[in-house]
């Protein structure tokens, strides 16, 4: 087990490494750079000489070999420092302090909501299939599967505004805005945080579900339920015990990626509901080619990633037996 | 809300602009008195600031005003302490809220949206023959109670604006051909700048973009401890590194950053508008408060400006930010609202506790649609630098039906010309060959050597290629898609295949640096008599680097690198460009005028902008009970927003906007 955990941390460095790259070079692929997003977007054309557009070259560094750039940026970033975003002339350590803390206060949320919801509706649609129950949660979850999540928040964002006197995204209704933290904005704060929750964690709800119903299917006709049944368990701890343990398998597995995708793949759903997380962050960064900020996002998602696969595994060792290293 | 109900309100607009032409003399109906006017004044305060003096946190309202306070007439009448104006920005582009806070340049644009008034300096003056430039700055003090003075302009000159590492080339705005100028300091408050030749528009610009962006590098007492030519060197390097920076200029520019025209980061930023950074942008909102220290009055003494709070809101998209007004989170949004949501605003105005106001841009046409004169297919280039084709395709376009499928019926057909209550405007040619008349048309088309057609009936060109003219534009102005698929629709009805592509802006960028843009379209703004003189974009190839004029930016290349690069203008291109010069080093008000008139008349008569619909409205979002706001007035960026309607004088009758919540 030892030997096992230092390889896949070796690996791990390994492809960070390789990711920081790709990352860096894949923004710069489309034309231009920074500075021609910067020009093009300036207010109304106010004039810009072609001095200026140089020297703001050579103040950024855009002037030297892409390779020279990513060195100094890596070498920066392995010291702590994730350089400076053109755009908004700050730190990216600052942005991403400012942003982070309130992703992780989303997606950690969403993401146990997912699980909690949809493991034990799972396990009920299987073992009770074709009933009235498994019938309803199949129908809602092929709603929640189809329906982008985007939709379900403006749909949602319209029914709470028009009908409930809720507010249009954002995390805190307009009389708590700035008001000073109190039980009250804490409450206003989770309130429109539970509607992101779900909106964010309903497709994936929805596909855990499935997954699980499907797997512990397969699972309760084997032979090996047969015998325990047999032997006189109960039905509710067999079923805990042996088939659910295997049939969590295909869900365990992907908790890796349900890290990043919680964080970078809720941009639109994001941008829809008006929350400042890292997302739209990165949105912007991307389109606009500031580079340092765009990659050290991207290389924290992947590093997010790689610890999330990993933790995965050791999860996979943990509940499946037939597992061995 | 029909059409006609709209040209009827068009035509008030006309008379309030002539009748503020007319009186454009007295100070009144330009929200300006002098001085003078306070000279015995008793000052009072809002009471919040009050409080704060009764508890010994602020000195009285007496010592914190200036000696002599600009006194402002308010728009309709006395305005009363409070309230919190709410606006939304989309994607963090502050300009879209920054006429909500001031801006404050160096010289401003007084209410009837086009005279140049003092500001920041209390006047201005041409001396050795229009080569030398005097501003004498106004004795006032910024939100830190510092004094604004010479010494601060010595220092963004000197320091800032000719210091390579923070300013890789000096604001190309006080450049005269090429030429930087020399800069004195003539007493406290007093600076001047002196060319070979007059600069004359830099009044105009001073009173614009860059006149507000220069007051971030005034506030010299603050910036000293950022700026290595005054802080000690290790002290310097410590808060470098205690911020997260790398070098002192990335520490520097971070601590004189003005994204809104106004400190947006650090709330300790020393600033001269009415309001200052109380809580910077974090997660979606920043709020700004009463600067305690503002240098204006009302003509009762009541310090300004009445309004207590900014509070603004990051969207990440319009359409969240228009679910918000129409949800009644907003009483101030007016520079960048989607006419085609205006029944949506309408709708939910009741329920939303604002107003739905129509005000007019700075756009002669909603677009001007643009053939390269330079275009690289010899066959093309010799039909666009042709009158009668040019003619014919003005008269293919149905502009009545682009009105009435893009803008709601609103618009009326217009080339690129002035906006209506410009010195400049002529009707005359605002209408010439805007009627819409395919048999004319086709007879010009005819008339110039097209009368071929394929099977198809589109018409061959002389070298026997079926005639197709390809468009390209950004994809995010959705107004250019929906004109240019009317385009294709009219334009095949006289026998030309017309292809548009949207793509990205940077393409569009790429297209126009290297001269493949065969027909261009864009916003035609800035037609306002504060822009015209000194960035006609779109009737003087004059902006290479950073506009969009598609007709003529291999001559604008050419003129911005001295022949370097594009090609050389020649016969009207060349008139245009020379008397656009001559307006740059032309002090004189009256040959300002001639110049202004013949770039225009040499417009009308080349057709090298052909303009679709003129006078569209924007939808200007304010609270119910906003007042000493305009009925109708003028919003685009000509104005940085509306800044010219001061925002200081603003208030909400009984102290708070009505749709406030909570």
């Amino acid at each position: 087990m030892g030997s096992y955990i230092v390889r896949r941390v070796l690996q791990m460095i390994l492809v960070v490494f390789i990711i920081s790259m790709v990352a860096f070079f894949v923004i710069q692929l489309p034309p231009g750079d920074f500075v021609t997003s910067y020009v093009s977007s300036i207010a109304a054309g106010d004039r810009i000489t072609q001095d200026a557009i140089l020297a703001l070259r050579q103040q950024f560094g855009l002037d030297e070999p892409l390779l020279m750039q990513y060195f100094r940026w890596i070498t920066n970033v392995l010291q702590g420092n994730f350089g400076l975003s053109f755009q908004l002339q700050r730190t990216v350590g600052d942005l991403l302090a400012e942003r982070l803390p309130l992703t992780l206060a989303i997606t950690i949320p969403t993401t146990i909501f997912v699980y909690a919801v949809a493991i034990p509706i799972g396990i009920y649609s299987a073992v009770k299939q074709y009933s009235v129950g498994d019938y309803l949660f199949t129908f809602v979850g092929f709603i929640g599967l189809a329906i982008p999540n985007f939709l379900l928040g403006i749909v949602l964002i319209y029914l709470s505004t028009r009908y409930f006197g809720g507010n249009v995204g954002g995390l805190f209704s307009p009389e708590f805005e700035n008001a000073p933290w109190s039980v009250a904005r804490v409450l206003d704060m989770s309130r429109n945080m539970a509607l992101a929750i779900i909106i964010i964690g309903t497709s994936g709800t929805a596909a855990t579900m499935r997954v699980m119903r499907g797997m512990l299917l397969d699972e309760l006709s084997q032979a090996y339920v047969e015998t325990a049944r047999a032997k006189g368990l109960s039905e509710w701890r067999l079923i805990m015990k042996y088939p659910v343990r295997v049939a969590v398998s295909p869900v365990l597995s992907t908790v890796g990626f349900t890290l990043p995708a919680m964080i970078s793949g809720t941009e639109i759903t994001a941008t829809v509901l008006n929350l400042p997380t890292t997302g739209p962050l990165l949105l912007n960064a991307v389109k606009s080619q500031d580079m340092f900020l765009a990659a050290s996002i991207i290389l924290i998602l992947s590093v997010l990633t790689v610890i999330g696969t990993f933790i995965s595994d050791l999860l996979l060792v943990w509940a499946d037996p037939r597992i061995r290293l | 809300m029909t059409d006609s109900v709209f040209r009827g309100s068009r035509r008030k607009f006309l008379q309030v602009s002539a009748a503020a032409a007319a009186s454009a003399a007295s100070g009144a109906t330009l929200g300006f008195v002098g001085p003078a006017a306070a000279q015995g004044m008793k000052y009072s305060e809002a009471p919040e600031l009050a409080e704060l003096v009764a508890a010994g946190q602020l000195p009285p309202v007496e010592e914190r005003l200036p000696a002599e306070p600009v006194v402002v007439e308010p728009m309709n009448e006395i305005g009363e302490y409070g309230g919190t104006i709410r606006t939304g920005i989309i994607q963090n582009r502050g300009f879209q809220a920054r006429s909500s806070w001031g801006p404050e340049p160096i010289l401003r644009i007084a209410r009837d949206s086009s005279t140049i008034i003092p500001n920041l300096a209390e006047s201005w003056e041409y001396t050795n023959g229009g080569k030398t430039f005097v501003l004498h700055i106004r004795p006032i003090r910024f939100s830190d109670g510092a004094p604004l003075n010479a010494a601060c302009f010595d220092f963004w000159w000197n320091h800032v604006n000719l210091k390579t590492a923070l300013t890789p080339s000096p604001l190309s705005q006080f450049v005269v051909a090429g030429e930087v100028p020399e800069f004195e300091v003539v007493d406290d408050y007093t600076v001047q700048w002196t060319w070979s030749k007059p600069h004359a528009n830099l009044p105009g610009l001073l009173a614009h973009w860059v006149g507000a962006q220069i007051p971030r590098w005034l506030p010299r007492h603050y910036l000293e401890q950022y700026h290595e030519d005054f802080a000690a060197a290790d002290a310097l390097a410590a808060k470098v590194d205690e911020e997260g920076f790398s070098t002192w200029d990335e520490l520097f520019n971070n601590h004189s950053a003005a994204q809104y025209m106004m400190p947006f980061q650090h709330p300790e930023q020393p600033t001269l508008l009415p309001f200052r950074l109380r809580d910077p942008m974090e997660l979606n909102t920043l709020v700004a408060e009463r600067n305690p220290w503002y240098w204006k009055v009302d003509p009762e003494g009541q310090q300004l400006p009445y309004i207590g709070e900014i509070v603004v809101t990051n969207f990440e998209s319009g359409d969240v930010r228009d679910a918000a007004i129409a949800a009644g989170q907003m009483n101030w949004v007016n520079t960048d609202t989607t006419f085609t949501n205006l029944p949506l605003y309408r709708e939910n105005a009741e329920r939303g506790n604002y107003e739905a106001r129509l005000w007019l841009t700075s756009r002669g046409a909603e677009h001007t649609i643009m053939l390269n004169h330079e275009v690289k297919d010899p066959v093309l280039k010799a039909l666009f630098n042709d009158i009668r084709f040019k003619r014919a395709v003005s008269h293919a376009i149905d502009r009545q039906l682009i009105a009435d499928v893009v803008y709601l019926g609103f618009g009326v057909p217009s080339q690129v010309q002035m906006i209506p209550g410009s010195a400049w405007r002529n009707e005359d040619w605002v209408k010439k060959d805007t009627a819409y008349d395919p048999d004319t048309a086709n007879a010009l088309l005819d008339e110039v050597g097209l009368s071929e057609r394929d099977g198809n009936g589109i018409r061959l060109r002389p070298d026997g290629a079926p005639l197709v003219m390809n468009m390209d534009f950004p994809v995010d102005d959705p107004g250019s898609t929906q004109v240019g698929e009317l385009l294709i629709e009219l334009m095949r009805e006289v026998g030309i295949t017309f292809n548009i592509r949207p793509i990205a802006r940077e393409q569009v960028r790429t297209l126009l640096d290297n001269n493949d843009m065969e027909v261009g379209i864009w916003i035609a703004d800035k037609c306002s008599d504060t822009m015209f003189p000194h960035s006609p974009e779109w009737h003087v190839p004059m902006n290479a680097s950073g506009g969009w004029n598609a007709w003529g930016a291999a001559y604008a290349w050419w003129r911005e690198t001295d022949g370097e690069k594009g090609i050389e203008p020649t016969g009207d291109v060349a008139k245009v460009i020379a008397l656009f010069e001559e307006m740059q080093v032309t002090v004189d008000e009256d040959r300002r005028h001639e110049i202004g008139t013949e770039i225009l008349r040499l417009n009308a008569e080349n057709l090298w902008n052909i303009g679709d619909v003129g006078e569209v409205p924007i939808p200007v979002i304010l609270g119910t009970n906003f007042r000493n706001y305009p009925e109708q007035g003028f919003t685009s960026y000509d104005w940085l927003g509306n800044y010219q309607y001061q925002i200081e004088q603003t208030y909400f009758e009984g102290g708070e906007w009505v749709g406030e919540q909570g």
